[in-house]
C-alpha cells in the first residue's frame, strides 16, 4: 500500500484530471469547474467526459471515462447521482485511483442514496481507489494552482496552512486565514479527518493544520488523536473547530461517568490531550492561526502591558486574568528605566502607564518602555494596547511608537500583541504587518487567546 | 496482565460487580480501598447478632464506620437508605435494623447478600475525587477524572482523555479542573498527596486497558488527603462473554 501522501497527492495536484459532466456553459453564474481549472491556471491535462459534447472548452470532450487513451490521475465526478455508482465502476475500470464525487444525495439522505453510496464503497475498494465525498467541493492548492471549486477563487498570497472541512464555507478564506491548501471531506465515505490530517503531517509546505469537524467516522476517534499528536511530533500546529453536538456511540449508561461523557466535553478532552488548540468561531480561529504563524513561543506565561490609557490596562487585567493569564512582575532595571522617564509621583507597575512620561517626549518614551519590557527576564510575552492615529498634525514618526516596534521586536524572542486604539489605523497596520514577532489583533480578548496558544504547554 | 476477578465473573455472566467483586478488582490494581469486613445476611437475625459477627472478624475496621446493605438490587445505598455512618455499638444495633428495613421497604422482595462494615476513611482533610471510565465507540475507552461526591452531576468538574494516558496527561487534566486548588493547601487543610492521587488515575486506567470488557466504572468518592488516596464507593460494570 502507498504512503498517505502518495495516496492523497492526486487530489491536490494531480497529473492530469478527467471531469466526468463536464458543461459547455461559461461564465458568471454556470459554476463551471472546467472554466475555473483553467482560469486558475491548472497546467496538467484536462479530459472532459460528457457523452453529449465533442468538445468542452476547445478541448476534446470524450462520451466514457474509458476512451481516453493517457493515463488519468484524477476523476472528477458532477452528475446525478443514479449514475454515479455505475462512472465510479469505468473510472475502476480505466484504473483511475483516485475520484471526488461532488454530486450530493447519498448516504445523508438515506433509502436509495445509502444503497448507492455502499456501491461506490464497494466498488472502490476492490480497485483499491481512493474516494473523497459525496458531496464536496473537493480541493483547492494555491501551492500547485490546483482547483476542483465549481465556485470560482481568485489567486492570492497564501499562507502554509492546510485546512480540511466538512463544508465548502471555508474555501473562502478569511483575512486573516489565507490557507494554502483546503480539502472538503463532505459526506465522508472514505477519505477522512485522519487521511487529511497525515496529508498534511507528512507535507512539507504545511506548517499549520486546521480541522473544521462535526463527527468522525464511527471508530476512528483513536486514529484521529494519533494522526493529531502526529502532526504535532513533526512540528506543525493543530488547530480544531469542533460544532455541533452528535449523540455518542455509547450504550445505555448507569454510572456518573456515562451521563458527564457528552461529546463536546469528551472532544474538549481529546483535543486537550493532543495538544491541538480548540476554536470555536472565526474571531478565534484567525487569532489563533494569525499568532502560531507570526509569534515565536513563549517561555512562561507572564505577560506584560503597555498602554496610553489606564482603563486599557483595568480591562486587560481582568481579561488576561479571565484567560489564565499572569502579568509580570517587573524586574528592578525595568522599572527604573520607565520611572527616569516619568514623573517621580507615577508608581510604575504592570500594565505599565506610559501615558505620563509621553508628555517629556513621546518617540524616546516609547522606545524605552518597550526595550526595557522586552528586556526583562521576568516577562515572556508583550502586549501594547495604544492609540494609533494615522493622522496627526504632527510629522509621521513624531510618536515614534510604530517604529519603535518595528525596530525592537525583530531583536528578542518573544511575541509582541498590539491592539490599536483609533478609527485610522490602516496605515499603521500595513507598517507593522510584516514585523518579525509582532501580530496586530483587534481586541484585547484575541490578544490574551492568542498569548494562550502561544504557552509553552500549548 | 488481565484481572482474574474480571475473567471469573465474565465467565459466570456476571455485568454489574457486587461492590466487594468491584473492591477486589481495585486491589488486584494495587488501589486502595477502605477495611472492610461482611457478614451473611439471614433472614431473622437481628442487629446485635450481626455487629457481634462483624466484631469477631480481624479485619472489623472499629469506629467511625459505614454499615450497608450488599444487595445487587440496590443501586444507591444513599437514595435506598441502606448505608449509615456509626460510631459506637449501640447506634451500629439500631442502624443494622434500620438499614434492613429500608431496604425491604426499597424493593419487596429484595434478595440481601449480607452486612458490610466499611471504615470511614475520610478525615477534616480529605476532599473527594471522582475518577470514572467509560466504554466508547469512537475513541474506545475514556478515563474521566475531577471532583466527586455526590455533586459530581451538578459541578460536572471532570476532565475526559482516552486510555491510556501517561502521568502528564493526568497533569494536564489537573490543570484543567475549576477546582484544582482545593488540591492544595487549603484553609487550614494541608495540600493532598498528589503523587498517590496520579497513582491511581494511572492504575485506573492501566486496569481498563488490561480489562476492556468494562463497559462503565465510577469510583465516587476516593478519598484523598495528605497520606491517602482510597477508593470508597465502586460502580464496575462489564461485558458479559
Amino acid at each position: 500500500m502507498a504512503g498517505i501522501h502518495e495516496e492523497l497527492e492526486p487530489f491536490f495536484n494531480p497529473k492530469s484530471v478527467a471531469v466526468i459532466g463536464a458543461t459547455t456553459r461559461t461564465g458568471p453564474g454556470s459554476f463551471n469547474v472546467m472554466e475555473n481549472m483553467i482560469w486558475f491556471g491548472y497546467k496538467g491535462e484536462i479530459y472532459p467526459v460528457n457523452p453529449r459534447y465533442d468538445e468542452v472548452l476547445g478541448r476534446k470532450c470524450y462520451k466514457d471515462v474509458r476512451d481516453i487513451k493517457a493515463d488519468v490521475d484524477l476523476a472528477l465526478i458532477a452528475i446525478p447521482r443514479h449514475i454515479v455508482p455505475s462512472v465510479v465502476k469505468a473510472c475502476a475500470e480505466k484504473g483511475i485511483k483516485s475520484v471526488i464525487v461532488v454530486s450530493q444525495g447519498f448516504a445523508e439522505v438515506g433509502g436509495e442514496g445509502k444503497k448507492f453510496q455502499d456501491e461506490i464503497v464497494e466498488t472502490a475498494k476492490r480497485a483499491e481507489m481512493r474516494i473523497l465525498g459525496p458531496n464536496t467541493l473537493g480541493t483547492h492548492n494555491f501551492f500547485d494552482n490546483f482547483t476542483t471549486s465549481f465556485i470560482p477563487i481568485e489567486k492570492r498570497d497564501y499562507e502554509p496552512i492546510g485546512v480540511m472541512c466538512q463544508t465548502g464555507l471555508f474555501f473562502a478564506g478569511f483575512p486573516r486565514l489565507k490557507y494554502g491548501k483546503i480539502v472538503d471531506v463532505g459526506g465522508i465515505c472514505d477519505v477522512d479527518h485522519v487521511d487529511i490530517i497525515r496529508y498534511y503531517a507528512e507535507d512539507p509546505k504545511i506548517k499549520q493544520i486546521f480541522v473544521h469537524l462535526e463527527g468522525l467516522r464511527p471508530g476512528r476517534g483513536k486514529a484521529f488523536l494519533e494522526a493529531i499528536k502526529g502532526a504535532k511530533a513533526r512540528g506543525k500546529d493543530v488547530i480544531v473547530m469542533k460544532a455541533g453536538e452528535t449523540k455518542a456511540g455509547r450504550e445505555a449508561v448507569m454510572s456518573h461517568t456515562g451521563s458527564l461523557a457528552v461529546e463536546d466535553k469528551v472532544f474538549e478532552g481529546v483535543l486537550r490531550q493532543a495538544e491541538a488548540q480548540r476554536v470555536r468561531d472565526y474571531t478565534e480561529l484567525q487569532a489563533v492561526s494569525h499568532a502560531l504563524l507570526k509569534l515565536p513561543r513563549m517561555k512562561g506565561d507572564k505577560i506584560a502591558m503597555l498602554t496610553h490609557h489606564g482603563a486599557a490596562g483595568v480591562m486587560a487585567i481582568d481579561i488576561l486574568e479571565e484567560f489564565g493569564l499572569r502579568l509580570a512582575e517587573l524586574s528592578d532595571e525595568a522599572k527604573k528605566a520607565v520611572q527616569e522617564l516619568s514623573p517621580p509621583w507615577l508608581p510604575i507597575g504592570n500594565p505599565v502607564d506610559i501615558w505620563p512620561g509621553l508628555m517629556g517626549g513621546p518617540e524616546r518614551m516609547h522606545r524605552t518602555a518597550l526595550k526595557a519590557v522586552l528586556d526583562d527576564k521576568n516577562v515572556d510575552g508583550v502586549l501594547l494596547s495604544i492609540h494609533i492615529a494615522d493622522y496627526s498634525a504632527w510629522p509621521v514618526g513624531a510618536y515614534g511608537h510604530a517604529e519603535a516596534i518595528k525596530e525592537l521586536a525583530p531583536q528578542y524572542d518573544k511575541p509582541v500583541i498590539v491592539v490599536p486604539v483609533g478609527d485610522r489605523q490602516e496605515g499603521t497596520r500595513r507598517y507593522l504587518e510584516n514585523v518579525k514577532n509582532v501580530a496586530v489583533l483587534d481586541n484585547l480578548r484575541e490578544a490574551a487567546r492568542a498569548f494562550l496558544a502561544l504557552l509553552p504547554s500549548a | 496482565m488481565k484481572s482474574k476477578v474480571l475473567q471469573d465473573l465474565s465467565l459466570k455472566g456476571v455485568e454489574i460487580l457486587s461492590e466487594y467483586e468491584a473492591r477486589s478488582v481495585l486491589q488486584e490494581y494495587g488501589i486502595s480501598c477502605p477495611k472492610e469486613v461482611m457478614v451473611e445476611y439471614k433472614e431473622g437475625r437481628s442487629g446485635v447478632d450481626y455487629l457481634s459477627d462483624l466484631k469477631k472478624m480481624a479485619e472489623w475496621p472499629g469506629y467511625p464506620t459505614f454499615l450497608k446493605v450488599i444487595s445487587r438490587e440496590i443501586r444507591s445505598a444513599v437514595n435506598a437508605g441502606t448505608i449509615r455512618r456509626v460510631t459506637s455499638d449501640d447506634e451500629a444495633v439500631v442502624a443494622i435494623d434500620m438499614i434492613i428495613g429500608n431496604a425491604k421497604r426499597y424493593k419487596e422482595g429484595v434478595s440481601i447478600n449480607g452486612i458490610l462494615a466499611s471504615q470511614d476513611v475520610s478525615t477534616r482533610e480529605t476532599r473527594e475525587i471522582f475518577i470514572g471510565a467509560i466504554a466508547d465507540e469512537q475513541f474506545d475507552h475514556l478515563i474521566s477524572f475531577g471532583f466527586g461526591g455526590i455533586y459530581v452531576e451538578v459541578y460536572r468538574d471532570v476532565e475526559f482523555r482516552v486510555i491510556p494516558i501517561k502521568e502528564s496527561d493526568v497533569y494536564s487534566m489537573i490543570k484543567y479542573l475549576k477546582g484544582k486548588e482545593i488540591l492544595g493547601a487549603f484553609r487550614d487543610m494541608r495540600p493532598i498527596n498528589m503523587e498517590l492521587l496520579v497513582d491511581t488515575v494511572l492504575k485506573v486506567s492501566k486496569m481498563v486497558e488490561e480489562n476492556p470488557e468494562i463497559v462503565e466504572l465510577d469510583i465516587n468518592p476516593l478519598i484523598v488527603g495528605p497520606d491517602r488516596a482510597i477508593a470508597v464507593d465502586t460502580l464496575i460494570r462489564i461485558r458479559a462473554k
